[in-house]
């Protein structure tokens, strides 16, 4: 990292106060004086792609395996850590064998074993796999959701324990600079909302198709029913199926229902919802889901999310995720363009003045409201638009002209977390409290009532 | 007297090797740039061989064809270079404004001649470009050349309608061609290191009176 790269980046992490941990993180590992990890990945799908982009990035890594059931896929992370870090990667189908080659024979053997599993495979595999690996001492990155059932989280949420290992879910906003920015400076820090009221948030996306892969990388039908995979259909497309995943308003939903509440600082009380199959005929899970979900917020007062996940249009703005309050509005999103803040006509003027001429907020580069008649009497102004500070995200380790890949923090403060230099942003039982209202969501829509949240949905 | 005259033959004789040496220069390589091309070569990468380097490949290209079920962006392995070679032959590109394509529509130019003109220039440059460097008929080879810079000459003017300046320029650029090797020619008789002289050959009898 240049100096200037390496200055403008501490400047952003004072500015981000709480972002600074990370920051710190990010200058330390590009310093190569940490303590060389042993890593492996299983699954090398969508998910454990951008995964393994972020791990390539980092330095002080050492890639010792790969599982996954595709040779192909084995063969190309093979190759890529090959011609990248000229380290050799051993390739495995089965998890076990590799957590008994990789870490126990060496651990007896007096050999280093493996300090860390990046799991990213359909949900109902992440249960077994993670529990393997906590219970032989391994730590574990895995994927959200946590599993396709709650009885799977909870059995990940006490190997954890029992195991005294680290494991961390892929709830990546967690680690996100910006959003920590928004949560501790914003929303909870200068109240900047007011009273928060409401929030909303969704992630619609135009229907798609479904995937399918050239018959040459067909897996053989018996190492797919070997592993609970039907046909190669259903292994592509997995995220469908029950018993398998559990639809888009969990792979979807999961990671912005997980900022509600953090956010709000407070668990759900109560959700309503309603989902159906309403295009994809040939679906087992809903493809469009609203929910109406009630928190008691860390202001002590009721507060209303109304979050749907729509995957038959992409009309709406996109994926995002709004707090709406008296004084103003915070938008978030992974997507910086789509990230907003408003402030109410009726809130104090100068105190939103001094928001930014203290640096907290800045002024939106968005052209000013429209000057269009307003049709109706009741109909508010539009608002004035504000923005988070520049460059609260990091840049790219390898490319300091490049944003760094979204899930890299989150990464990061799993491998630091390892070196104890961090402390975990999404663990196992923190995930499994965030993950609860997405739990309740399905049995909301199949009991079709409003459902009440119990201490025991929250804690494993 | 005699040491002048021969001081002043040298001066001429260089003059004509200078003259040789550029015109054999500028024919051999105008002719060999048309036999260039280019060419994806596997190479090796970081830590690979090219064996591992075009397998990584492939395997990217399958994995992309599987979109978003684990596509990954391609890995190149593989980089353009320049390379010489007959199957990279071109003396006239098929499209463009002077082209094979551009000669057969002006009517000044018989479609016929087009393709075996461009089949031969490549090769007669560099044929005669290399028998003035080695001094093979050099008379003879020294007209050839200048007949070759009319040809090409011709070219431009007749395509003058779809260059415009371009023609002009390039007809005056070959016309600076053809003055060098009326040069040559006039300096010939001073020259020296022939491997084969014309006046060696029955046929170049003409040449010799």
């Amino acid at each position: 990292m240049s100096e200037i790269t390496r200055r403008s980046f501490l400047k952003t992490a004072a500015i981000a106060g709480s972002g600074l941990a990370f920051g710190a993180n990010l200058v330390r590992a590009q310093e190569k004086k940490d303590e060389v990890l042993d890593i492996a990945l299983i699954g090398f799908g969508a998910q454990g792609r951008v995964l393994f982009e972020s791990i390539m990035k980092l330095p002080n890594l050492r890639f010792r395996a790969i599982c996954d059931l595709r040779p192909q896929q084995r063969r190309y992370v093979r190759l890529w850590v090959k011609k990248t870090l000229k380290q050799d990667v051993v390739e495995y189908e089965d998890f076990n064998e590799m957590i008994a080659k990789e870490h126990t024979e060496n651990v007896k053997n007096g050999k280093k074993g493996l300090d860390g599993v990046f799991i990213a495979t359909p949900d109902f595999w992440h249960s077994p796999m993670t529990c393997a690996c906590l219970e032989a001492g391994i730590n574990v990155y895995c994927e959200k959701m946590m599993s396709d059932t709650k009885e799977g989280a909870r059995k990940m949420v006490k190997a954890m324990q029992k195991s005294g290992k680290l494991l961390q879910i892929g709830h990546q906003r967690k680690s996100n600079p910006r959003y920590i920015y928004a949560r501790e400076k914003l929303i909870k820090g200068a109240e900047i909302c007011g009273q928060l009221t409401n929030a909303n948030g969704q992630w619609n996306r135009a229907v798609t198709t479904d995937l399918t892969c050239p018959k040459k990388l067909e897996l053989p039908k018996e190492v797919l029913e070997k592993y609970g995979y039907k046909d190669m259909h259903q292994f592509l497309n997995w995220r469908w199926y029950k018993g398998l995943g559990r639809g888009p308003i969990s792979d979807l939903g999961a990671h912005q229902m997980d900022i509600f509440g953090w956010f709000f600082d407070a668990r759900p009380k109560s959700i309503m919802a309603s989902g159906s199959v309403d295009f994809y005929k040939d679906k087992d899970w809903y493809d469009n889901v609203m929910c109406i979900i009630q928190y008691d917020t860390f202001q002590k007062r009721n507060a209303r999310v109304f979050y749907q996940v729509l995957t038959t249009t992409s009309a709406g703005g996109g994926y995002y995720e709004q707090f709406m309050g008296t004084e103003g509005a915070v938008k978030m999103s992974e997507n910086p363009a789509l990230t907003k803040i408003y402030k109410e006509n009726g809130a104090d003027k100068a105190k939103w003045d001094s928001y930014v001429s203290s640096g907290l907020i800045q002024r939106s580069a968005d052209p000013a409201p429209s000057k269009t008649a307003i049709a109706d009497a009741r109909e508010s102004k539009a608002l004035d638009t504000f923005a988070m500070p520049d460059n609260l995200f990091p840049t790219d380790p390898t490319d300091p002209s490049k944003s760094a890949p979204i899930h890299l923090p989150h990464v990061l403060n799993f491998l630091d977390s390892i070196r104890g230099k961090a402390k975990l942003t999404c663990d196992g039982a923190h995930a499994f409290e965030a993950e609860a209202a997405v739990f309740k969501a399905v049995d909301a829509i199949e009991a079709k009532k409003e459902l009440y949240f119990e201490e025991s949905d929250f804690v494993a | 007297m005699m040491n002048q005259d021969k001081c002043n033959d040298m001066g001429y004789t260089m003059a004509f090797w200078l003259l040789r040496i550029w015109l054999s220069v500028r024919c051999i390589f105008t002719g060999l740039v048309k036999f260039q091309g280019t060419e994806e070569r596997v190479t090796e990468v970081g830590g690979l061989s090219a064996e591992e380097a075009k397998e990584l490949q492939e395997l990217a290209n399958d994995m992309a064809a599987m979109g978003s079920a684990g596509g990954p962006a391609t890995e190149k392995a593989t980089e353009t270079v320049n390379v010489l070679g007959f199957s990279h032959y071109e003396a006239l590109p098929a499209k463009g404004p002077m082209s094979i394509e551009g000669f057969c529509q002006s009517p000044l130019m018989p479609d016929f001649m087009v393709g075996p003109y461009a089949a031969v220039l490549g090769y007669a440059l560099i044929v005669l470009g290399v028998m003035l460097l080695l001094g093979i008929c050099t008379r003879v080879t020294l007209f050839l050349q200048g007949l070759l810079f009319i040809s090409l000459t011709y070219g431009f003017v007749i395509l003058e309608k779809s260059l415009g300046q371009a023609s002009a320029a390039g007809a005056a650029y070959l016309g600076v061609h053809i003055l060098i090797v009326a040069a040559a020619l006039m300096l010939v008789k001073y020259n020296k290191f022939e491997l084969l002289p014309c006046r060696k050959l029955p046929c170049c009898k003409v040449c010799n009176k």
